[in-house]
């Protein structure tokens, strides 16, 4: 049995690990045990019902990728940046990266260096923000605890103003494996930080990124994503805690990558939070895209925000789940949710679950869902004025996606998604249907 | 008299149909073997392939696990301490209503339900079912003019076993869950509905289920088969007496739609609810689906749902004929310990089949509402639509209003929308018509039945005065 030697390569693979304080080898055994007993989760299991993990137990990616040698080409981003973090195959490279500029009101250190200097305060951060759950991906990055990211913005009210770049390259061409990467980002009363999060690959591997999130009272992150990987499979989990008044901003775009798995979990711990969580993603080929997201209503006058749009051709699969909590005590809870999808080819699938549950009386919550394909009658108006129709389904695609980006109050950071996108749309074999 | 107060009034009103007729029954002791499934075939003197098919669907049970996946919370089941059948004494051939035994007669018409065909002016006709079996049939002559055959489950085992083998379990086969393996191995009785072709039934069928007797369930089978060009209408109601146990109600409904057939099923379910704190009420666990066999075929679902402690049902259509068309209307309101875990499936087979999906949740006290239902557009369903929209009220801060749907298309042409929302009755709204001299129990009543129109205006004339007086009662005082 193949599978077997994922759990078995695992178990040699976490006894390696050597931990200095008595929470992190809790944690690390715990996951160990349960990962061995559960391993992944078969389609029977409803959160796994649209996303087979089959391949993966069975492919080549072993659990973890030896360092790589090589310094692979490092993207720039046309903005300005204030810091750089490089994390390569899952290690925190302090020679790739770059952090020169980094004011003293935001600290960033390795969590290599982390387990070594301070193994109690990590554990506790990590209990605080990343509790052990029974998610399969999450015992494996518990198991496999290396490395990953502490970004800290220590000082209340300081407004950081250009954001800090993280970028993860995954490097498989040597041998496929898998690279597991833990991160924390804690911002204090008052702030605010932007964060851009890149992941590039090469080669057959398997990429487990895993967020902890915390923000204090007023506090705002604004983050986005660019998932790029040429065939990899991403599992990205982020946790977000949200203390009174606090904003959490969150843009998600993602073309690429054999199986991505893209799941958000927002805690509204205190009142007055707002979240605004929106994602965009272009399937090709045989493309599986996979978002699941929750917002935990927990106490009154949240708001949160929901848009999420996919294009999905050729044999492409989109699934998405999306669920609205509201708890007892969130009177006054307002919660929009929505997920649209064009479907371009036959071969295309699309798997929508918007949920709601509510159990408190004085709440505003939607949520709609579509599912369909490109307007005739618009493409028939712009053929009629000399547009061709490749050029004519393509304008339309860029408009239906377009539309989650005009959200994103900061143009800075939304046009360096946009071009990403158009990028992917461009590619798109559209169907002459 | 206060908003808060007019909700308690109406959240305290009784169940009123709660009382016990007294019937000698002739029943099997509780328990549940191949034995007690042979003792239910050969009393009901049933042909060897139906005790065959029973036995099949027995062995498959064994198999199974009972669910625990919907959205509710409920007691385990004993499925040793249920008896399995129960009948009124005496069991004999039944020729006319004048056999029916009196206190019978005199039951269905406490609950408003005339057996006799005399007094009959709205043109309904009755198929009554007590405990597992079915007591009467009106208007079966005038049906059987115009070959329709309409009558009990087990009568149509003796006079048209061609059909009933044909069909049955053909939509709902017995390995399909749990609780239809249970019923396929001891369903007692049920009603069977044919239309010829070309047929449009001048009259709505109805069934009308009573459980009665005590530690039973009840375990009914409907099959209604519409051929080609033929429409019928057919209205099936439900209560039970109070207890404080739980009886199972597991009951399975098929319908069979062949071109150009319309099918319209309405439901008003009042099962007893069990009481405020929970105790007692019916579990009500039924399989309804209907598939839409030919071309241009429609089956439309409709129901309001007032009753059970726990309702878990899914009235589904399988679109399988090409323009076919699916419905599905619903109602469904929770009070006090009530949980309703409902909703259908649309499965889209065919070209251009469309559907629609109308679901209205109102949850009061601590009742737990949720939705579930699937859209799925399979491959070859080129230009399918749907639209789905679920909308659920809360009345009170201790209740709960879940939706949960799943869409899967793998057609491009399809064209597939889904709406929820969630509201409450805003004091703006009792506001407003206060001030125009409409008290607040009026003005709940008003909002509510305006927020269910949608359904309502799908029942048959009279379900829908039924349904809307129901609804006033099992809601009284619950805006918060």
């Amino acid at each position: 049995m193949v599978a077997k030697t994922w759990t078995e390569q695992v178990h040699t693979s976490s006894l390696k690990f050597d931990d200095q304080g008595a929470g992190l080898k809790r944690r690390r055994e715990h996951a160990l045990e349960q990962f061995m007993s559960d391993g992944f989760p078969s389609r029977k299991h409803e959160e796994w019902r649209y996303t087979p993990l089959s391949r993966l137990a069975e492919g080549p990616c072993s659990p973890l990728l030896e360092p790589s040698e090589g310094i692979p080409e490092s993207s720039d981003l046309p903005i300005e940046m204030m810091a750089k973090v490089v994390l390569l195959n899952g290690e925190f490279r302090q020679d790739l990266s770059d952090l020169s500029a980094l004011p003293p009101a935001v600290r960033i250190q390795s969590l290599n260096q982390m387990r070594r200097t301070d193994p109690d305060q990590l554990a506790s951060l990590l209990d605080q923000f990343l509790p052990q759950t029974s998610h399969p991906f999450h015992h494996l990055s518990d198991a496999l605890l290396d490395d990953g990211v502490h970004i800290e913005v220590v000082e209340e009210g300081a407004k950081i103003e250009s954001p800090i770049h993280i970028l993860h390259i995954i490097d498989g061409q040597a041998h496929s494996g898998s690279a597991h990467v833990t991160g924390l980002i804690q911002v204090a009363t008052g702030a605010h930080l932007d964060v851009i999060e890149e992941i590039r690959s090469t080669g057959e591997v398997l990429g487990n990124l895993r967020w902890g999130i915390g923000l204090d009272p007023q506090a705002t992150l604004k983050r986005v994503r660019a998932f790029r990987p040429e065939c990899a499979s991403i599992f990205h989990g982020t946790r977000v805690v949200q203390q009174q008044g606090s904003r959490f901003d969150d843009l998600f775009s993602s073309s690429g990558g054999e199986l991505i798995r893209n799941e958000l979990h927002v805690i509204h711990e205190g009142t007055g939070c707002h979240c605004e969580l929106l994602g965009a993603y272009v399937g090709r080929g045989k493309e599986h895209l996979d978002h699941h997201t929750t917002i935990d209503h927990k106490v009154e006058d949240c708001t949160s925000r929901e848009v999420y749009r996919g294009v999905l051709s050729d044999r492409a699969r989109g699934v998405f789940s999306g669920m609205i909590h509201v708890h007892q005590d969130a009177q006054r809870t307002d919660a929009k949710q929505s997920n649209d999808t064009i479907l371009l080819s036959d071969t295309a699938e699309a798997n929508t679950r918007p949920r709601l549950e509510i159990y408190a009386d004085d709440v505003k919550c939607t949520h709609g869902a579509t599912i369909g394909e490109l307007d005739e009658n618009a493409i028939f108006y712009l053929r009629s004025r000399g547009v061709s129709v490749d050029e004519a389904r393509k304008i339309m695609v860029r408009a239906f996606t377009s539309e989650v980006f005009v959200q994103m109050e900061d143009r800075q950071l939304s046009d360096f998604i946009v071009n990403e996108i158009q990028e992917s749309i461009q590619a798109v074999e559209v169907d002459h249907g | 008299m206060t908003e808060a107060e007019e909700l308690k009034k109406i959240a305290d009103r009784e169940y009123e149909f709660g009382f016990v007729t007294d019937v000698e029954s002739d029943s099997l002791p509780p328990g549940l073997d191949e034995s007690t499934i042979r003792q239910i075939s050969s009393r009901k003197d049933e042909p060897e392939w139906l005790l065959e098919y029973r036995l099949k669907a027995y062995r498959h049970w064994l198999t199974m696990e009972d669910p625990s996946w919907p959205k509710v919370e409920r007691n385990a089941i004993d499925y040793q301490q249920i008896i399995y059948y129960s009948a009124p004494k005496p069991k004999k051939v039944l020729d006319s209503l004048d056999e029916v035994d009196p206190e019978l007669i005199e039951t269905f018409e406490k609950l408003g339900i005339s057996l006799d065909e005399q007094k009959r002016l709205s043109g309904v006709a009755v198929d009554a079912v007590f405990d597992s079996v079915s007591v009467a049939t009106t208007f079966s002559d005038k049906l059987a003019e115009m070959g329709i055959i309409f009558g009990s489950f087990s009568g149509a085992v003796k006079e048209h076993p061609d059909l009933v083998r044909k069909y049955m379990g053909s939509v709902v086969p017995y390995t399909d869950n749990f609780f239809a393996a249970l019923n396929a191995a001891v369903f007692t009785d049920g009603s069977f509905c044919y239309i010829p072709p070309g047929v449009k039934c001048p009259m709505e069928l109805s069934t009308y289920f009573r459980i009665n007797a005590a530690g039973t369930g009840q375990f009914e089978r409907t099959l209604i088969i519409a051929d080609e060009k033929s429409t019928v209408s057919y209205l099936e109601g439900c209560t039970a007496p109070m207890r404080d146990e739980n009886q199972l109600h597991a009951a399975v409904v098929e319908l069979v739609a062949l071109e150009d057939a319309t099918i319209k099923y309405s439901t008003v379910q009042n099962w007893y609810p069990g009481d405020a704190d929970g105790v007692g009420g019916i579990y009500n666990f039924v399989t309804k689906r209907g598939i839409c066999k030919g071309a241009r075929s429609k089956i439309s679902w409709t129901q309001v749902e007032t009753g059970s402690a726990v309702t878990w049902k899914y009235p589904s259509c399988v679109l399988l004929g090409d323009d076919s068309v699916g419905e599905f209307y619903s109602v469904a309101l929770t009070n006090n310990m009530q949980q309703a875990d409902t909703g259908t499936k649309m499965v889209h087979i065919g070209k251009r089949t469309s559907s629609t999906i109308v679901s209205k949740g109102i949850s009061a006290g601590r009742g737990q509402n949720t939705y579930r239902g699937l859209v799925d557009v399979k491959k070859g369903a080129t230009n399918a639509r749907n639209f789905s929209q679920c909308d659920s009220m809360l009345l009170g801060d201790r209740c709960g209003a879940h939706t949960f749907p799943y869409i899967e298309v793998r057609n491009s042409t399809a064209k597939v929308e889904h709406e929820a929302t969630t509201s409450k009755i805003g004091e703006d709204q009792i506001f407003y018509c206060n001030q125009r001299g409409i008290s607040t129990e009026d003005a709940v009543s008003m909002i509510v039945n305006g927020f269910c129109k949608e359904v309502f205006s799908e029942l048959p004339m009279e379900f829908a005065v039924e349904a809307q007086k129901l609804l006033a009662v099992s809601l009284e005082g619950s805006v918060g």
